[in-house]
């Protein structure tokens, strides 16, 4: 099954979905805002694959550079009226320039380490957005302007939810040119074996602090939009809670594909709105998932899916046989 | 002054006695498997409550409930180790992680669903009095930390050193593969290391429940500066473990002294990244050699 006779359908479902949220009419704005805010966890989502699935370099604290990003552009929204594209722009620059924090001692540390060094980011981001009230507005939050972009006002529920599916659009785009890119093929080594990577001529330290400002840039951009969603940024948003919901979206969708890492986010978004008003319940879930989908399932939906295309045509198979790596 | 240092070092060792033992579980694991256990924290707390359930709902006594929990403990890490872990033997790093994380999300959010949210009270094991000891003030359940803390970690030493259990745990950590072939019962060896790991985490954590009372997420500080802790103590050493531990107490309590208590974390791990600059391979690490 070529590749656009799925995703061809999927942005013209997209695309109208205001319109026959329009026609149903009921609670528009709350769905509206749902899907909206998906379109930007899926950002997050991909931008968290790019590191884990495409790189194997693990990402514990990833809610660390969404916040840095959230907090850039509504500091900057708030203070100096920078708009929508400038906001998420300098809140990816910023994320980005935090992620060589994390990029620089990941060319020294090793899987386990990583993990933690990177959990430890996220609750610091969070500490310090705590802490220091003068600039975030500490545990008060901080409010942002009505959303306008180059000049133009968005400030509608409908315009800002076409926002979020072009920037999901633009940063699927994105990634997937840059896989395919040396640079991309660099990442790919790298995860599968940094030896055989650095003897084939990969630098492996700077594709890994590479490969962390791409993903921490993505992340950070995906803040900066999602301040401008939600007209106000606070600490709690952006907890380790919101760190494993983003690293649940990854192993779940099947790490090493965008369509793996949408689909993930469209299942954890959807189980974490579903459980949200009993505690403990979407975090025993989404468990039980990563741990299931790591023993039965090791590709995830991603995988899943695919079994299934590959059932139908004989051609799918034989090219999945030869280009494992293809998403 | 000094005498304020001085008692602020004491509580910080006697804290660092947690973070310590913890951090000893956790190498217990690593030592043997080469896993680490994400959901070291999540398991002690499990055990937690455990001990809470036989005390305040079943009015088993005290102790008879804390030989419970820590029974209940080794169990939960043998079953984790047979089910989870021996299913992903010489898979990535990376998909061990994914699946001890997992665990720790489905521990927490199970536990939240049984028991709710709200922190549970758990009386200390032992209410003797504060005693002064040259001013300085000293409680009997931190001297009792610091004591089991030090026995612990010589059992452990004398069990890697001197049994043939430790000895198999060493020889898989070498080479799985030839350890089998030697007739090491490769399964058993490695849920015991699973066991006295977790049982570990549950002695940590049943030590910090008086302070923290017992909730789902009781743990979640206290296991991240165990992880500190092992990391610069080079995970794989006891010593060092122990000793990171220890000083990590210190820091931790310097900081809630004399800087930002709610900066305390943030602060550690940028110490802890300064230390890897330097060392990569923790205080008291050996070079990790990576073989093709």
């Amino acid at each position: 099954m070529p590749r656009y006779a799925v995703t061809v359908p999927v942005v013209i479902i997209a695309a109208v979905l205001p319109l026959v949220l329009q026609l149903i009419g009921e609670r528009q704005v709350y769905w509206l805002f749902v899907v909206s805010e998906f379109f930007v966890f899926a950002i997050v989502a991909i931008s968290l694959d790019l590191l884990m699935g495409r790189t194997g370099q693990i990402s514990l604290g990833h809610s660390g550079f969404v916040a840095v990003g959230a907090y850039t552009a509504a500091i900057l929204n708030a203070r100096f009226g920078v708009d929508l594209l400038g906001g998420a722009f300098a809140g990816g620059s910023l994320a980005a320039i935090a992620s060589l924090f994390l990029g620089v001692p990941a060319t020294r540390l090793r899987g386990h380490y990583l993990g933690i060094v990177t959990l430890g980011f996220g609750i610091a981001v969070d500490q310090i957005a705590l802490k220091w009230d003068a600039l975030t507005g500490g545990d008060q939050g901080l409010h942002l302007h009505r959303p306008t972009l180059l000049g133009l006002d968005v400030g509608t529920p409908v315009l800002m939810y076409y926002v979020a599916l072009i920037a999901l659009i633009v940063a699927t785009l994105l990634v997937w040119s840059l896989t395919r890119t040396r640079l991309g093929r660099a990442f790919a080594a790298v995860k599968d074996s940094e030896i055989a990577a650095a003897a084939m001529g990969v630098p492996v330290a700077s594709t890994k602090v590479v490969a962390f400002v791409c993903s921490a840039f993505l992340a950070g951009a995906a803040g900066g939009i999602y301040a401008f969603l939600a007209g106000f940024v606070a600490p709690e948003d952006f907890g380790i809670d919101s760190s494993l919901l983003f690293f649940a979206m990854v192993v779940i969708g099947g790490m090493g594909s965008i369509p793996g890492a949408i689909g993930g986010a469209i299942i954890v978004d959807a189980i974490k709105n579903a459980a949200a008003t009993v505690s403990g319940l979407s975090l025993a879930i989404l468990g039980g998932m990563i741990v299931l989908v790591v023993l039965f399932f090791p590709g995830g939906l991603k995988a899943l899916l695919r079994r299934h295309a590959a059932k139908r045509t004989t051609l799918d198979r034989t090219r999945n046989a030869t280009v494992p790596l293809d998403a | 002054m000094t005498q304020y240092l001085l008692q602020i070092s004491l509580a910080g060792l006697a804290q660092g006695s947690l973070y310590a033992l913890t951090a000893l579980g956790l190498v217990v694991i690593y030592n043997a498997s080469t896993v680490v256990n994400f959901a070291h924290g999540a398991m002690g707390m499990a055990a937690t409550y455990v001990a809470y359930v036989l005390i305040s709902q079943l009015h088993v006594p005290v102790p008879l409930a804390f030989v419970g929990a820590i029974a209940a403990a080794f169990i939960l890490g043998a079953v984790v180790q047979a089910l989870l872990l021996e299913r992903l033997n010489g898979a990535p790093i990376l998909t061990q992680v994914v699946v001890t994380l997992g665990l720790f999300m489905f521990l927490e959010g199970v536990l939240g669903l049984a028991f709710g949210y709200n922190p549970r009270p758990m009386a200390p094991p032992i209410a003797i009095a504060p005693v002064t000891v040259a001013g300085l003030v000293l409680r009997p359940q931190d001297i009792v930390q610091l004591a089991l803390l030090v026995a612990l970690g010589v059992a452990l030493a004398a069990l890697f050193g001197a049994t043939k259990l430790g000895l198999g745990m060493r020889a898989i950590t070498e080479n799985t593969y030839a350890a089998r072939l030697m007739g090491i019962p490769v399964g058993r060896v490695l849920g015991t290391a699973w066991g006295l790991g977790v049982l570990l985490a549950a002695v940590a954590a049943i030590l910090a429940a008086p302070t923290t009372s017992v909730t789902p997420n009781m743990m979640d500080t206290i296991v991240v500066y165990g992880f500190i802790a092992a990391i610069l103590g080079g995970f794989g050493s006891l010593v060092g473990a122990v000793v990171g531990g220890l000083i990590l107490g210190v820091i931790v309590n310097m900081i809630d002294a004399f800087l930002a208590p709610e900066l305390a974390m943030s602060i550690v791990f940028g110490l802890l990244v300064l230390v890897l600059y330097v060392r990569p391979d923790g205080l008291f690490g050996r070079k990790a050699v990576q073989k093709v």
